[in-house]
């Protein structure tokens, strides 16, 4: 006979067999959109906010349910077969289910978070896994338990995350700095770092969406560009020249170009047999922006396929929170045409 | 690998040219994946979708995109080009006038053929006495090039260098300048780094270190032994660079509250947003 699951019977009571009744593996989401930032022109002091590095790297979801360990790409991709180090570090956190939001990065020796080499890495794969060792820098907890905790404030979250992280040197959770953003950003200016991320202790996770609560202090000129078509430079059998592409009030528009040596490791990947894959984001450092928006004196970082094209926007950055009378608003891309009419499809 | 002569004035030294260095960088050949053989470049027409011969191509001078000037060998040869087996001699000047660092390509050693030994050891001995070097122009290879003799032990060596217009602006550069401000202690701090690397450079005790793992590769799939694998290095922590930036976060709190007299250091921050808001 199939016992039953009487909860208000004590089992065993009556001197019958113990129910086999396990209770169900706590259920976790498929998949999870990130939440992402809005631009703010610079960095600022506030109690309220929680500052950070927003580390270079790719960002990526990590899934933990019992015996098994998932990585999730901003695309929603499952990528991980990328990073098996990654997983295998993280298995000790199968006992219980989670969702960490972090970012997958390449450290140099300093322990700064290296874009290059995560863009080799990301390029050659997993049998690089010696060389370019990747890490996964956890900075928000999503999921625990089979709860939700997104509606906790991020001050709670971060604390079950501090509490949650297993003793692995590839699974690092990066501190941060209660209030003293400007501070901070002089720290972290000299050393390359890329931007803060200024977040709101008190705020939920808005998956999906850039939320107003979650603030990024750009420290360089860094953009991620859609790359729409390529040229040959003229007098160079050796350079590719990319035409980028960012969204400017949901319509693609032209962000300027930049050159690549076509016997780079990263322009083989990117265009395996002479077919330029498809989406492709260039993340490149910039020297300014003209007044059209564009940019100038541009270099491209790394190629990448990790970053959805859709929040490769180019937007006007917010004022911090304090000096503004109306707090900043959110928003989600919204795409209206998928090329300009002047851009040409991608060409091998 | 190249006969001439150095030219100047009305003296003609006949030598020879050989290379000074070459380059023992890692290269390998594309292999065919089924059989082995290794793959060949053909010269393609995508027009005529088949193959063109080296004496049927033709050149051309890329003036636009897909549009060019096509050039005949007849052409090139009429141009004028004086210092074809020679290299005329336009100048004497100082070494350190010539920035070597980006004007500097290519290195050659000049050997004096058997009739030219003594006006070579000549041109040696003058400029070891006046201690310049020569400027001039050379034809290698169909190209024309600026080039610097100087002296090199015992030879004459041959420096090809970059024409003015090939040296690119600083101008495009953020460059800081002199009036940066640098404390006195600073700078000694940076001098003692700089003297506690400093040696004399020995070139040998730097090596290829890829050139050496590709080698040891090869050697190792030859003797079909195991490869060796490098132990990877400790991982870096980011909690180290965050222990740095935080130190710095508190020590500029701590400077700022000196300067405020003593001001309890959580007020600051609530003084910051206020002043803010206020603005």
């Amino acid at each position: 006979m199939r016992p039953t699951a009487d909860r208000r019977r004590r089992p065993g009571a009556d001197g019958a067999a113990l129910p086999l009744c396990l209770p169900l593996p706590p259920a976790l989401p498929g998949r999870v959109l990130p939440e992402f930032s809005v631009p703010c022109v610079g960095a600022f002091d506030d109690p309220d906010f929680r500052f950070s590095i927003d580390w270079d790297g790719a960002r990526t979801l990590l899934f933990a349910s019992t015996g098994a360990i998932r990585l999730q790409s901003e695309t929603l991709a499952d990528v991980s077969d990328r990073y098996p180090e990654i997983v295998a570090a993280a298995l000790p956190l199968t006992p219980r289910s989670a969702v960490l939001d972090g970012v997958v990065a390449v450290l140099d020796p300093s322990g700064c978070p290296d874009l290059v080499a995560l863009g080799e890495r990301m390029a050659l794969g997993a049998a690089t896994q010696q060389r370019l060792p990747a890490v996964y820098l956890a900075i928000d907890l999503l999921h625990l338990d089979g709860r939700g905790i997104m509606g906790l404030p991020l001050d709670r979250r971060l604390e079950l995350l501090r509490g949650l992280a297993p003793p692995d040197p590839r699974i690092q959770v990066p501190d941060w700095v209660v209030g003293e953003g400007e501070a901070l950003a002089d720290a972290a200016a000299p050393r390359h770092l890329p931007a803060l991320l200024a977040r709101r202790g008190s705020a939920h996770y808005h998956p999906g969406m850039a939320s107003p609560e979650r603030l990024r202090i750009p420290l360089q000129h860094r953009a991620h560009c859609l790359v729409v078509a390529t040229d040959r430079v003229l007098g160079s059998t050796r350079l590719r020249r990319l035409r980028l592409a960012e969204y400017q009030g949901s319509r693609l528009t032209e962000a300027g170009t930049a050159d690549i040596a076509e016997t780079s490791m990263l322009w083989r990947w990117a265009a395996p047999g002479g077919r330029m894959r498809s989406p492709l984001i260039a993340t490149v450092d910039y020297r300014s922006r003209g007044a059209d928006g564009g940019l100038r004196g541009v270099e491209v970082v790394t190629l990448r396929d990790d970053i959805d094209p859709v929040w490769c926007i180019r937007r006007d950055p917010v004022p911090p929170p304090l000096s503004q009378p109306v707090p900043a608003r959110g928003f989600r891309p919204t795409v209206l045409s998928a090329l300009p009419l002047e851009v040409s499809p991608p060409v091998a | 690998m190249w006969r001439g002569a150095i030219s100047f004035g009305m003296v003609a030294i006949p030598v020879r040219m050989y290379l000074a260095n070459e380059s023992k960088g890692v290269s390998f050949r594309l292999l065919c994946p089924r059989d082995g053989a290794p793959l060949r470049n053909k010269r393609w027409c995508p027009v005529e979708e088949c193959e063109v011969g080296w004496n049927d191509a033709v050149r051309g001078f890329e003036v636009g995109k897909d549009e060019y000037v096509r050039i005949e060998d007849e052409e090139l040869d009429n141009l004028p080009l004086a210092t074809t087996r020679t290299i005329e001699i336009l100048e004497f000047c100082d070494d350190s006038e010539i920035d070597a660092g980006v004007y500097v390509k290519g290195a050659y050693y000049l050997e004096p053929e058997a009739v030219g030994v003594k006006p070579y050891q000549l041109l040696r001995k003058a400029l070891e006495k006046t201690g310049k070097v020569a400027v001039g122009k050379v034809a290698l290879r169909d190209r024309e090039h600026l080039c610097r003799l100087a002296l090199h032990e015992r030879a004459i060596l041959l420096n090809t260098l970059h024409w003015p217009d090939e040296i690119r602006d600083l101008g495009q550069l953020a460059l800081p300048d002199a009036e940066v401000e640098i404390h006195a202690r600073e700078l000694e701090m940076a001098v003692m780094l700089v003297e506690n690397l400093a040696a004399r450079f020995d070139p040998a005790r730097h090596r290829d270190g890829y050139r050496d793992a590709v080698q040891g590769l090869v050697e190792a799939k030859l003797n079909d032994q195991p490869l060796e694998r490098i132990p990877s290095p400790p991982l870096a922590q980011i909690t180290d660079l965050m222990a740095v930036l935080k130190a710095s976060v508190e020590a500029s709190a701590r400077q700022r509250q000196a300067a405020l007299g003593g001001e309890a250091e959580p007020e600051r921050a609530t003084a910051t947003a206020r002043r803010r808001r206020a603005s």
